[in-house]
């Protein structure tokens, strides 16, 4: 089953045009949408989830339309927002126990099931008698899977999941949504180019509304073999580099200044071939060097 | 500097707010609407103006009172919002100190609500100077009028109430502890100052532990001002005002200085006190996380799928609105709510079960009418149930919004519908709680009385069916209202906007319940007659409203908001969308249904129960007057003799009279014509006299038609009019059903009788609405001189009733006169009644299943008809009034008849009434329990003395209504009664009753006004008018005033014309006082006189021949006091009682008085000495209080003792 998201565009009351005539499809497994903060990441999410009306366009998951058969979708979908609370005097299980009846499960000993195996799943079965006010902010997210996680969804959605969460926290976390993968559609939105590389088959880079760049990360990266550049500066120099070459991200590496430039052929000496990874795809993308962004045309060194 | 730009910022801030120009709008639209709806009104008919200082402030108090519940957010967003939003890590770590923080912020909060109770004074000028007001109404500008009353009241209370709010915020950290702030105030305000000034007796502490200055400003100025003083004066600072305002001031400060002390700039860690661990065990502050591996296993879920099913549905529902309800219910605030309420409830009911300090039976009947009020009643404590409900659907709306799930929830599977559903059911399972309460409270004050007769199954019906239903309707309208608003502080608002126009619909002109949401004509219970067909209108409207309310409720499906886009281009768009399904047809069945019964009901109120506003019925009274007044002097023959068969059908609840009148011109001229004012029950096709009449005149919107005669009426001749007249039950009008003819408690009164010549009953007497209407003005009492001067008087038409009465079997049916013959028909009982002598001309006819009593006194039957099981005061009813026709018999003349009943008929009402041979009173009657009374003195009794009282005064003694009529009715009836009272129980129980009529309540004292003789208002007429005869009594002799009264009713028995009035009464006073008295009698009746008596020292010492030489120096004071207030001295040398006893208190008369005579004092201080033959304790002037001093206190004194 896909999900078939054409020409959908939704412009704010203050002017913000926040999607504008996104097409895409996206296929069973786990699909990343990447893109800045303010891209229009959680716009698109939003009406994934019924939860915001688009402006033109339509969404299709298999044969059930989005927009209007939202009754339909919500059976089937599951959504973890980027921020959500909880009432923080329940217990876990009470509320899982809660949500789980709002998703369709009405039968008690069956909701029991059901809660048991999710509190298991996520980790929180030893938590369950807590009170959510005292749960961390992995905990939370974790808590939020799990009702996510509820009636088997056929499309996750997931909001920015990893914000926040230390580094433990987020490989589990990872690690959980990579099972789902293999069962259902699920999108992930993040600002984070680790979480698409470590996780997604398909992935969209998304600016200001527009997707820039639909690929399979690993394919994007064999693509751009050859194109990205590093040189190690002195940071003064580095406005007259910018002039000069293409430049896509800009580091400091034990204090110094790493700069990666994209060109299609060599741009000298001084610079080494870099083995791209999906953060230059990223910054390429962004730079409008690959993909349907604004081209720029890419300052070749005139020797 | 930095305080400065603290107060700046947030001032700029708070005005910049939307919410803040709300609140300022409905503080001024409130004035508005009261300046304009209630004041002006009384300022028409009580002459004082619409901008007098007086109304200024007591608007201001109102409107402080609608500014406290709404506008407090602005304290709370000042001393919170920081806190709540997160702000506070950026602010605390400012270099500013925690006292300009502090201070700043409240400074600011303060003035913004000063900037927002000038709505007021905007408010107020508004309904003075728009269009539309008489200027007669409107006084000359003052500008000082309003300033007073704004520094006065509204500041120092914004003052009060910014503190309470801000304190309770900043330390709870949480913005909307300031709605607690408010209702502690509205609570003290409105509850505790009413309870302590009532209940407790204790008026002044009433008035300083109120914080808005309800009590303070509104009972004393409204009750205490002549006009005059309304239009003029301003409020003295001084006294119990500015302790009150100080004492509140004071503790605002000290409330800050609090939380000076508490507030810490710091990241707050929820603290945990003892109470809250030993409330909340459970609870855990920091969790470690569970042990979990990097990897995670497998998933693997059981394989359950959900279900969408109708059973799934319910279950969903049902489980949604639970958790909801216990969320409410659960909480801390929950459970602080029901205690308080079910405490509130039942020590607010043992405090106040009395009428006049007779306690009362706490008897089902009477709770359920006491407890949780209609919603169209807000003069009650349960204002608070609207509140908790208008209150409770804010939260329930908005809970899972400000716990951030609703993301999670709106992207649940679950239809819109569902959602709103369960909150109302959340909702309705509250006022479950809510209702049963009132049942258990209900329960708990009949236990701690020691009253078992319980009726469990009537509470219940009462709370949890029809009281439940009317708060549910209600509370679906403000789920509604948050929904469709979607902003929870606008939300609110509204919905008291709401509350509020249902609560005081007749200030905004709605007065037909089709037009009021939820509002329908109002049942009632009694043990009587059950609800004696209240509910049938009850249940139609409610039909209608709920179908309103199903209506309202798919709007608000097809409105609600499900995600982030709440702009109102996507609501409507969602509105399309929703539509498609079921839900349009829905809507579309629920819309023709309610419009169905809407039609039904317009239909039966409006045309089959033609329904008149009551501008319309005023009109038409107007229109009336205009039209026929002109026939008022019009020769019109006499109603001399009735025969009358009355036919009662109590199940039908209908009645049929078949009537003949004997008419007799006694007038000297012919009569030509005959004007009869004919009530819509008679038929008039088969209205018939014994003169052939040419023919008539009628006009079917009046009750009066003219019948010319063919023959006219010579004087000394008689006619017959023959007339029909049926009551029957069509349905119901706005109003509810009659309740004339009821299963079991008939009281069919006269008013289905036609009248001779023209009623002027109808015609408008307020001066507003004559002058409204174009009516001339008139006095609303004619004067007393007047009606002496007058050329023509109507009299009291005597008549005598022949009347047989048919009741379902079972049943009695009484009315006048004394039985014939009483015998049975098929399933029909028939009861003859005859007056042996004529009587006046008022009758009504009662059937009930009566159990009967009688009593024998010198061969007048005594009796009681009363309700089985209201058998409390059975005996004490037939004692006093065997006592009181005794004592009459002797002292004014005897009895005029052969039977006394006393009848008992529906309703709580307390009162009773007396007419010619028949004492009737409503079943509230058989409430008072004087045996638990621990004031050694029996109330009821003395009320059916004073009842019988009015057999003579008022039955045999017809007087004419002009000015000083109370007095000569209800003035001659109590000190009547007292007379009963110390005959049979003593003087004791005499000092007890008069002690009980000098307190000011039910009636307070008037100091300002005219004399008794003139006097209207119930203190001169119920109080004032008996002490002053008691006083002439003590003075010439009880055999003098007797003659005096006896002389009275002699002369005017008759009930011709002229009638008495107080000057006859005064007239014949004075032929019974002795010259060196005749001073006194003028004080007491002909001036409003006042004494201010007191003793100042008492000095006893032992003579030798055992006596004791007493002196008293005492001093004294006489003024009279005009209807301005205006206090004028008056030179005195008067006879005053000296007393000395050797009690610890005064007595009414009799041994422990070692001295009592009278001596002459004369205004100011003098020493008086007496010789007394044993040693005295206490002593004073006028020791028994019978001159007119309103402090007694400082009469008598104990006695010092000096060595010989």
């Amino acid at each position: 089953m896909n999900l078939d998201i054409s020409n959908i565009s939704k412009t704010y009351a203050n002017g913000v045009q926040a999607l504008n005539d996104i097409n895409l499809q996206i296929p069973p497994g786990m699909y990343g949408l990447l893109g800045p903060n303010g891209a229009g990441k959680s716009t698109l999410m939003r009406i994934l989830a019924t939860l915001q009306e688009p402006d033109h366009g339509s969404v299709r998951l298999g044969d059930i339309d989005v927009l209007k058969q939202k009754d339909e979708v919500r059976k089937t979908i599951g959504y973890l927002p980027q921020e959500f609370g909880v009432y923080p005097k329940a217990k876990a299980i009470d509320l899982l126990d809660h949500f789980a009846l709002l998703k369709g499960f009405t039968r008690r000993t069956e909701r029991k099931q059901v809660v048991e195996a999710l509190l298991r799943q996520t980790n929180l079965w030893e938590v369950r008698q807590q009170k959510l006010g005292g749960f961390s902010g992995g905990m939370k997210q974790r808590f939020g899977v799990a009702v996510a996680l509820l009636g088997n969804p056929r499309l996750m959605i997931v909001d920015e999941p990893t914000a926040g969460l230390d580094p433990a926290e987020r490989v589990r976390f990872l690690n959980l949504l990579s099972e789902l993968g293999e069962q259902s559609v699920v999108i992930l939105s993040t600002h984070i180019v680790e979480d698409v590389s470590e996780l997604c088959t398909r992935m969209a880079i998304i600016d200001k509304g527009s997707i820039l760049l639909e690929a399979e990360p690993l394919r994007a990266m064999r693509d751009l073999r050859g194109r990205i550049w590093k040189r190690i500066i002195p940071k003064e120099a580095l406005p007259e580099i910018e002039r000069m070459y293409a430049v896509i991200s800009t580091k400091l590496l034990a204090g110094r200044t790493v700069v990666q430039v994209y060109s299609e052929v060599p741009p000298g000496a001084d610079f080494e071939p870099v083995e791209p990874n999906l953060e230059d795809v990223y910054f390429s993308t962004m730079a409008g060097h690959i993909g349907k962004g604004p081209k720029r045309a890419s300052r070749e060194v005139k020797p | 500097m930095k305080l400065a730009a603290i107060i700046r910022f947030e001032m700029a801030y708070q005005l910049k707010r939307l919410a803040t120009w709300l609140f300022f709008a409905v503080v001024g639209v409130v004035c508005f609407l009261l300046a304009r709806e209630n004041f002006l009104a009384d300022a028409m008919y009580d002459d004082f103006y619409l901008n007098a200082p007086f109304v200024i402030a007591v608007i201001s108090v109102f409107g402080c009172l609608i500014w406290l519940l709404a506008a407090a957010p602005i304290a709370g967003e000042a001393a919170a919002r920081d806190v709540q939003t997160g702000m506070y890590a950026l602010i605390y770590t400012l270099p500013i100190s925690k006292g300009q923080y502090l201070v700043g912020r409240f400074i600011a909060a303060f003035l913004t609500n000063a900037i927002i109770l000038l709505g007021v004074l905007a408010g107020i000028m508004l309904a003075v100077y728009l269009p539309g007001v008489d200027a007669k109404a409107i006084g000359p500008f003052r500008a000082v009028a309003y300033w007073h009353a704004y520094g006065v009241v509204c500041l120092p209370n914004a003052f009060i109430a910014t503190a309470l709010q801000f304190s309770l915020s900043a330390l709870a950290g949480r913005t909307r502890a300031s709605y607690a702030g408010s209702l502690i105030l509205f609570f003290f305000a409105y509850i505790i100052s009413i309870l302590v000034s009532f209940p407790l007796g204790q008026p002044e502490l009433g008035k300083l532990v109120d914080p808005v200055g309800v009590v303070i400003i509104v009972s004393s100025i409204t009750f205490g001002w002549t006009p005059a003083e309304k239009s003029t004066r301003l409020m003295d600072v001084s006294g119990i005002l500015l302790w009150n305002r100080l004492l509140w001031t004071g503790i605002g400060v000290l409330l800050l200085v609090i939380t000076h002390w508490r507030f810490r700039f710091a990241h707050r860690v929820p603290a945990r006190r003892w109470w809250h661990r030993w409330l909340f065990p459970a609870a855990k502050e920091a969790l470690a996380d569970a042990p979990v591996s990097v990897l995670t296993s497998p998933i693997s879920r059981p394989a359950i799928a959900p279900a969408f099913g109708t059973r799934d549905r319910l279950r969903q529902l049902w489980g949604l609105s639970f958790d909801a309800f216990l969320s409410l219910a659960k909480s801390r605030a929950g459970w602080i709510v029901w205690g308080a309420i079910l405490f509130l409830t039942v020590s607010i009911t043992l405090i106040n079960l009395d009428l006049d300090g007779v306690p009362l039976i706490p008897r089902t009947d009477y709770l359920v009418l006491h407890y949780a009020a209609p919603l169209t009643n807000p003069y009650s404590p349960w204002i608070l149930l609207p509140l908790l409900i208008i209150y409770y659907a804010a939260e329930l709306v908005w809970r899972e919004r400000e716990a951030g799930i609703s993301e999670l929830v709106d992207t649940a599977p679950l239809p819109e519908w569902l959602l709103f559903a369960s909150k109302c059911l959340a909702l309705a399972l509250v006022l479950a709680v809510l209702m049963s309460l009132m049942v258990v409270a209900a329960i708990l004050v009949q236990l701690f009385n020691g009253y078992h007769a319980f009726e469990i199954g009537l509470l219940i019906q009462a709370f949890l069916g029809l009281r439940l239903v009317e708060y549910l309707l209600f509370g679906v309208l403000i789920l509604v209202i948050q929904v469709v608003v979607n902003q929870k502080y606008i939300g609110l608002l509204c919905s008291l906007l709401a509350y509020s126009i249902i609560a005081f619909s007749s200030i905004f002109g709605i007065e037909h319940h089709l037009l009021l949401y939820g509002t329908s004509p109002a049942w009632n219970y009694s043990q009587m007659r059950g609800y004696g067909g209240s509910l049938k209108p009850w249940v139609w409207f409610t039909i209608y409203w709920a179908s309103w309310a199903l209506v309202l409720s798919i709007a608000a499906r097809l409105l609600w908001v499900r995600g982030k886009d709440q702009r109102w281009r996507t609501r409507w768009r969602m509105v399309w969308q929703r539509l498609s399904g079921n839900t349009g047809p829905a809507l579309i069945m629920a819309a023709g249904f309610m419009l169905a019964m809407g039609g039904y009901l317009f239909f039966e109120t409006v045309i089959v129960n033609q329904y008149a506003s009551k501008n319309d019925d005023l009109q038409r009274r107007a229109d009336y007057e205009n039209k026929f007044s002109h026939f008022a002097n019009k020769p019109r023959p006499t109603l001399t003799a009735m025969k009358l068969q009355v036919d009662l059908f109590p199940e039908q609840h209908s009645a049929e009279v078949h009537g003949v009148y004997q008419l007799v011109n006694q007038t000297s001229v012919a009569i030509d014509s005959l004007h009869l004012f004919v009530p819509p029950q008679v038929d008039r096709r088969r209205l018939n006299t014994s003169i052939k009449r040419r023919y008539a005149v009628w006009d079917g919107r009046f009750p009066y038609s003219i019948y010319v005669l063919e023959k006219p009426l010579q004087p000394g001749d008689t006619m017959q009019l023959e007339f029909v007249s049926q009551h029957w039950v069509n349905g119901f009008t706005n109003n509810g059903v009659s309740q004339l003819v009821t299963g079991n408690g008939t009281m069919l009164t006269d008013e289905l009788l036609p009248a001779i010549g023209y009623q002027s009953k109808p015609e408008l007497l307020a001066p507003g609405e004559r002058r409204r209407y174009g009516l001339p003005e008139r006095p609303v009492i004619p004067s007393l001189e007047g009606y002496e001067a007058a050329p023509y008087q109507e009299g009291i038409q005597k008549v005598q009733v022949d009347a047989t009465l048919s009741t379902v079997a079972g049943q009695v049916a009484v009315t006048k006169g004394e039985l014939q013959k009483h015998w049975t028909k098929g399933n029909r009982e028939f009861y003859h009644y005859v007056t042996e002598s004529p009587i006046p001309n008022s009758l009504a006819f009662y059937s009930a299943r009566y159990a009967m009593k009688e009593k024998m006194w010198q061969g007048i039957a005594i009796q009681l008809y009363y309700h089985p099981g209201h058998t409390i005061n059975v005996e004490r009813i037939l004692l006093s009034a065997q006592a009181s026709l005794q004592e009459y018999s002797e002292q004014f003349g005897p009895y005029p008849y052969k039977v006394l009943k006393v009848l008992e008929h529906p309703g709580l009402g307390i009162g009773m009434h007396s007419e010619s041979g028949l004492v009737t009173s409503s079943e509230g009657f058989t409430l008072f329990n004087p045996g638990m009374d621990n004031r050694g003195m029996d109330l009821p009794y003395a009320v059916v003395a004073h009842e019988m009282g009015h057999q003579w005064w008022g039955g045999q003694l017809p007087y004419a209504s002009v000015q000083g009529a109370p007095v000569l009715s209800e003035g001659l009836a109590w000190y009547s009664a007292m007379g009963v009272v110390e005959a049979t129980k003593g003087s004791e129980a005499l000092w007890s009753l008069r002690r009980f009529m000098r307190q000011p309540y039910p009636f307070p004292p008037i100091k300002m006004g005219v004399p008794l003789l003139q006097a209207m208002d119930p203190w001169q007429a119920y109080r004032k008018g008996p002490f002053a005869f008691y006083a002439l009594q003590e003075y010439i002799g009880r055999p003098a005033v007797s003659t005096a009264l006896r002389q009275l009713l002699q002369k005017h028995a008759g009930g011709k014309p002229p009638l008495a009035t107080t000057l006859d009464l005064y007239r014949e006073l004075q032929a019974v006082t002795p010259d060196s008295l005749q001073y006194l009698l003028h004080d007491l009746f002909a001036a409003n006189s006042f004494w201010e008596l007191k003793t100042e020292q008492v000095d006893a010492k032992s003579l030798p021949d055992g006596q004791w030489q007493l002196s008293l120096a005492v001093k004294a004071r006489k003024f009279v006091i005009d209807p301005s207030g205006k206090e004028t001295d008056v030179p005195m040398n008067d006879w005053i009682e000296l007393g000395a006893f050797d009690g610890e208190r005064p007595v009414e008369k009799g041994a422990p008085y070692l001295y009592l005579q009278r001596h002459r004092i004369h205004s100011g201080s003098q020493q008086v000495v007496v010789t007394v033959p044993r040693k005295p304790v206490w002593a004073g002037i006028d020791p028994r209080y019978l001159l007119i001093d309103l402090k007694t206190d400082d009469n008598t004194k104990a006695v010092g003792m000096v060595k010989p």
